[in-house]
């Protein structure tokens, strides 16, 4: 990537220089400001934007953590890390996080596997290919309130269907309770948010799975490997950024998800889902703490950031391996 | 030893009995869905629920209309859609562009930081927000509506569409500007008809994002004429009732142009994507 | 093929008709009927049957004879007697008005009216803005911060918006609508008063009481409304059959306000509550304990409660009892109103009452909502002319009656109103009204239980679901009120 820009810098720069003759020198310096200067014209659109939208109200809310601001009283004072320490000190907090990473770790590590299964499938040639790969889109595309709203019906005791089909078919004599007893509560919630989250990844793995050369299996199956082997050694190698960059980001999305939990649980029963947005949402806007609960995200974004530089890491370490 | 070709026999039945299978699963609740919304009201709370009805009737459909301003918030939801996916696709053109042709100081931070964009929660951003958009009167419209989804949409297409113009070959482009061009006519003319199949997949992200929001528009504008669709379903729960028919049909018909635009684009999103996710 | 065609025509008329609609009355001035209650006489024919003694040959016998008569008759009728056109006749002060969206489309119809009525009198404007209950208490935080207040906001917390000092002193406005309405209901005024000050003025009230189904208990030999809580356990468990889909009791045990506030009655019952009346925390007692351990053996000792309802959502209830699977739950008058609507065949079996009497009596629990005028507004007068119009003799009885028996009146006069003395389950509701109590009960409203998250609901459910040992839950609870009173003591 970095080599074909520069080539490109290079280039232009002879062929301008052969052009232009004596005043080369003054136009190269001219040219590569010039760079620095459309580079960041061309961004700017992008970054005001965000820098509107999400950087301001982001500093706003690093504001607010360091003081102890509450919903309706204008008049606040600067505590400096007293919402850190107390936050730090809180067990709920500390459980809830646990719990949040816990969550997404375990739905990201089901969302990917299952996601190459579906991509690899998709990937075959059939008719019907078309329609089925936008159908396999229809979890994602539902907005999130309606699509846990469907599943919150579908797992009632009374009248759900899930518990009307397991008693049915003998499976289960009593119905399930599925979100009301402490140890089916989470993996309710997260089965919902695979349900939800797969396609995203199988659409991103079926475009890595499309880069990988077929060239590559016609020479692994003339040398005589079997499918499995030329797909450890040359469809997984393949996707592997791209699996990374994927994971990484549904990790994010879905450590951070709110609503899913809220519909669904609000957090219950008792504690056993109560995850760190739902735990920010509670302190914001019932106990009406606006500092403190902006201190939850600011004390987690080093430990995303460290995610992500070991993320970018491991995939500019498998380019330099190319 | 089994034979070659019955080997490839049953491994292509073990891949379509998987993708019934995966269609099972993901068609399930879609399907429940559209059920509940056919139902009759009288049908819908039985101890044992019919996996099909016999008597489908349109009178959730009325209900939605009666309470809701359907029509009108589709409108509003697709026009947001249409205009914050043409402003993304714009944004992230530039954006891409920039961070991936061109050389200077702090690109490699201005990428990662668009990136950490998304681990901003919206708890957080939320009251900021909105009082700034207060202040520059651009609440109760449909404008701030356009912005939040752009905010949420940009980031990933700036991303995908950074890696997708890496791989398109530079000579193209040089050829274009030597032959007179600015790089913005190079962009153009240039650049953005191979990306093509990239582009549409920014613009179904966006249009996606764009089409699902609810908090915002909840939030940031009062009357249900500048709702959208998704704000407009929610308020059909009302503390202790729900209206469960009006609500699923609702949700059905609000996923039929999104899953159109799929079925339409997935082409373009996978070859889109290859580029893309591959080699950035 | 023809069935899809014509789904998809009905689609886009509809769409077209709904877009035509809205457009169509948002162009054209608001037209409001005002409702009257005349007596009309009444011309009827009647045959009667009546018995005549008359000489049959010689012998007196009874015979039976139809006789024709025209009687008159004085019949009470509502009837549409005014039709006011709602826009100011010169452009005056705008006011902003939010209230929450309710189920029947009728009584939010009705409501918007009232307000535009209230507004065309008084030469003002006034715009009705309304809200899914959901994210209601969100949107006023927002805009409280960003000070984009409404002028008159229908469910404030009128303890918690005093302490931050948004609201206007309404006492004079509060003691004028009482004198129209006969008079405020101890429990309302009691909820709008800091400081011998109101600071709100109550709209309605949204009692929550127990639901029987005589046909059921009356099986299994029990007789509603049942004298006690012992009673009530005996009836549940006669009545419970998994087997045959039934349970005794059905209230949801989860995070919702229905299974949050059904145990402050249970709570009530055994003596115990939150605070005092000096508004001192004592929830810690013997008393709630008992409760605690009563209200959780119903779940675990007895399961009279079907095992679902710790992971119900607020609908949990209702679905249950409509669909008969339960006996008994706790809720407002949202279920008769479903049941009114669609009845599912114990309609006429249902009887209403207060939760049977503890060792401290039967209980109920009172919800509402309660208007509140903001310090933002630039016309506290007009919008006390709004709150006026609102609760107005002519208006007010309508609001309560489009509410379905889902709204009770905050004012002593309309008790009297027929939909409230000749209904048969809204009749039964009045019955219990004196056993209601708000949450603040037996104090003043105070504005720190707001910070306590769902506690009555977690504080069962960690009994229940996750092993906690009673008395340690109640603890817990005890130490996160006294922590709020004393965040908020300090502001």
């Amino acid at each position: 990537m970095a080599d074909t820009g520069s080539d490109a810098a290079g280039q232009l720069q002879r062929i301008a220089a052969r052009r232009l003759g004596p005043q080369r020198a003054r136009r190269r310096r001219l040219r590569i400001g010039e760079e620095a200067l459309i580079g960041y014209l061309f961004l700017l659109p992008a970054i005001l934007i965000l820098a509107v939208m999400v950087g301001y109200p982001a500093l706003a809310g690093l504001w607010y953590s360091f003081s102890n601001k509450m919903i309706g009283f204008p008049k606040f004072k600067f505590v400096g890390l007293e919402n850190y320490r107390e936050l730090v000190g809180e067990v709920t907090l500390r459980e809830a996080v646990l719990r949040s990473f816990t969550y997404a770790g375990i739905a990201v590590s089901i969302k990917l596997p299952i996601g190459l299964a579906v991509a690899l499938i998709l990937n075959q040639r059939f008719r019907g290919r078309g329609p089925a790969r936008g159908l396999v889109l229809l979890p994602w595309s539902l907005p999130l309130v309606v699509s846990v709203l469907i599943w919150s019906w579908m797992y009632n005791d009374l009248f759900g269907v899930f518990n009307f089909l397991l008693m049915k078919s003998g499976l289960i004599k009593v119905p399930l309770n599925f979100l009301g007893e402490a140890k089916l509560a989470l993996p309710s919630v997260m089965l919902t948010n695979v349900w939800r989250g797969f396609p995203f990844f199988a659409i991103n793995l079926l475009a890595g799975l499309q880069a990988v050369p077929d060239e590559l299996y016609e020479a692994a199956r003339v040398d005589g490997a079997s499918r499995l082997q030329s797909f450890r050694h040359i469809t997984l190698p393949g996707v592997r950024t791209v699996a990374m960059i994927v994971s990484l980001l549904s990790f994010v999305w879905t450590s951070n998800d709110f609503t899913t939990f809220w519909v669904l649980t609000k957090g219950g029963p008792g504690t056993a889902t109560k995850t760190f947005p739902v735990v920010t949402y509670e302190t914001a806007f019932m106990a009406l703490e606006l500092g403190k609960a902006a201190a939850i995200p600011v004390l987690l974004i080093p430990l995303f950031s460290v995610l992500i530089v070991l993320l970018t890491r491991a995939v500019s370490r498998r380019e330099l391996e190319r | 030893m089994i034979s070659y070709r019955t080997r490839e026999r049953l491994f292509r039945g073990l891949t379509f009995l998987s993708l019934g299978l995966v269609l099972l699963v993901v068609l399930f609740p879609i399907y429940w869905m559209l059920l509940t919304g056919i139902k009759p009201r009288g049908e819908l709370y039985l101890p044992e629920p019919t996996l099909w009805t016999k008597n489908p009737t349109l009178d959730n459909l009325h209900g939605l209309f009666y309470r809701t301003p359907f029509a009108i918030q589709l409108r509003n939801t697709a026009v947001v859609s249409v205009v914050a996916t043409m402003l993304a696709i714009t944004v992230a053109s530039l954006a891409g562009y920039s961070l991936s042709r061109l050389h200077f100081t702090g690109r490699d931070f201005m990428a990662s930081a668009i990136f950490f964009t998304y681990l901003i929660p919206g708890t957080m951003t939320l009251i900021p927000l909105y009082i700034f958009l207060s202040r520059l009167g651009l609440l109760n419209s449909l404008y701030c509506l356009v912005l939040t989804s752009l905010a949420g949409g940009t980031p990933f297409s700036i991303w995908m569409l950074k890696g997708y113009f890496t791989g398109i070959p530079v000579d193209l482009e040089d050829a274009a500007r030597i032959d007179g061009c600015t790089r913005l006519q190079a962009l153009a003319k240039v650049i953005l008809p191979i990306a093509a199949p990239g582009i549409v997949a920014c613009g179904i992200f966006t249009f996606t994002i764009s089409w699902n929001q609810y908090m915002m528009p909840m939030i940031l504008n009062n009357k249900e004429e500048l709702w959208t669709l998704a704000v407009g379903l929610a308020g059909l729960v009302y503390g202790d009732v729900f209206l469960w028919g009006e609500i699923m049909i609702g949700a059905f018909l609000m996923s039929i142009p999104v899953l159109l635009l799929y079925v339409l684009g997935q082409r373009f999103i996978v070859t889109g994507l290859t580029a893309g996710a591959v080699k950035g | 093929m023809q069935a899809e065609k014509l789904c998809r025509r009905r689609f886009l008329k509809g769409a077209a008709l709904a877009a035509v609609g809205v457009i169509a009355a948002a162009c054209a001035p608001r037209i409001v009927e005002v409702e009257k209650v005349v007596e009309r006489e009444v011309t009827k024919i009647v045959k009667e049957v009546v018995q005549e003694t008359v000489l049959v040959a010689g012998t007196p016998e009874v015979v039976e004879k139809e006789v024709t008569k025209i009687v008159k008759e004085v019949v009470k009728e509502t009837v549409v007697v005014e039709k006011e056109v709602a826009v100011a006749p010169t452009p005056g002060p705008e006011l902003v008005l939010w209230a929450p969206k309710h189920f029947l489309p009728a009584q939010n119809d009705f409501f918007t009216a009232s307000a535009l009525l209230a507004a065309a009198r008084n030469n003002f404007e006034v715009e009705v803005q309304m809200f899914p209950w959901g994210e209601y208490q969100q949107k006023q935080n927002v805009a409280i911060e960003a000070k984009t207040l409404p002028d008159v906001c229908l469910g404030v917390g009128v303890a918690r918006y005093q302490k931050m000092g948004i609201l206007l002193d309404v006492s004079n406005l509060f003691a004028e609508i009482g004198e129209t309405g006969g008079g405020w209901y101890d429990v309302n005024e009691r909820g709008v008063t800091v400081e011998g000050k109101q600071w709100g003025i109550p709209f309605h009230n949204e009692p929550q009481f127990m639901y029987y189904r005589s046909d059921v208990l009356g099986d299994a030999g029990y007789e509603p409304l049942l004298k006690d809580l012992d009673e009530f356990v005996a009836a549940a468990m006669a009545v419970t059959d998994p087997a045959e889909r039934m349970w005794g009791f059905g209230n949801t045990f989860s995070n919702v306000p229905d299974g949050n506030n059904a145990f402050l009655m249970f709570m009530w019952a055994f003596g115990g509550s939150l605070q005092d009346e000096q508004g001192n925390i004592v929830v810690n007692s013997p008393e709630t304990l008992e409760a605690l351990n009563f209200y959780c053996d119903l779940y675990t000792k007895h399961e009279v409660m079907p095992p679902g309802a710790t992971g119900w959502d607020d609908t949990g209830n209702n679905k249950a009892y409509l669909s008969g699977q339960c006996a008994m739950i706790i809720n407002t008058g949202s279920v008769v109103n479903a049941l009114r609507g669609d009845d599912p065949g114990w309609l006429n079996d249902t009887m209403l009452g207060p939760l049977p009497a503890g060792p401290a009596g039967a209980q109920g629990f009172n919800g509402g909502s309660t208007a509140g005028l903001f310090y933002t507004t630039e016309y506290p007068e007009q919008a006390g002319l709004l709150m006026k119009g609102l609760l107005a003799p002519d208006r007010y009885g309508g609001n309560l009656r489009t509410g379905g028996g889902f709204m009770f009146p905050v004012l002593n006069d309309y008790a009297d109103d027929p939909f409230f003395t000749e209904d048969q389950w809204n009749k039964q509701i009045v019955a219990a009204l004196p056993y209601m109590k708000q949450g603040n009960y037996p104090g003043d409203p105070e504005p720190w239980s707001g910070d306590l998250v769902w506690p009555w609901s977690t504080m069962a459910t960690r009994v229940v679901v996750e092993g906690w040992d009673p008395q340690e839950a109640l603890a817990a609870l005890e130490k996160d009120a006294i922590e709020a009173k004393e965040k908020w003591d300090k502001l």
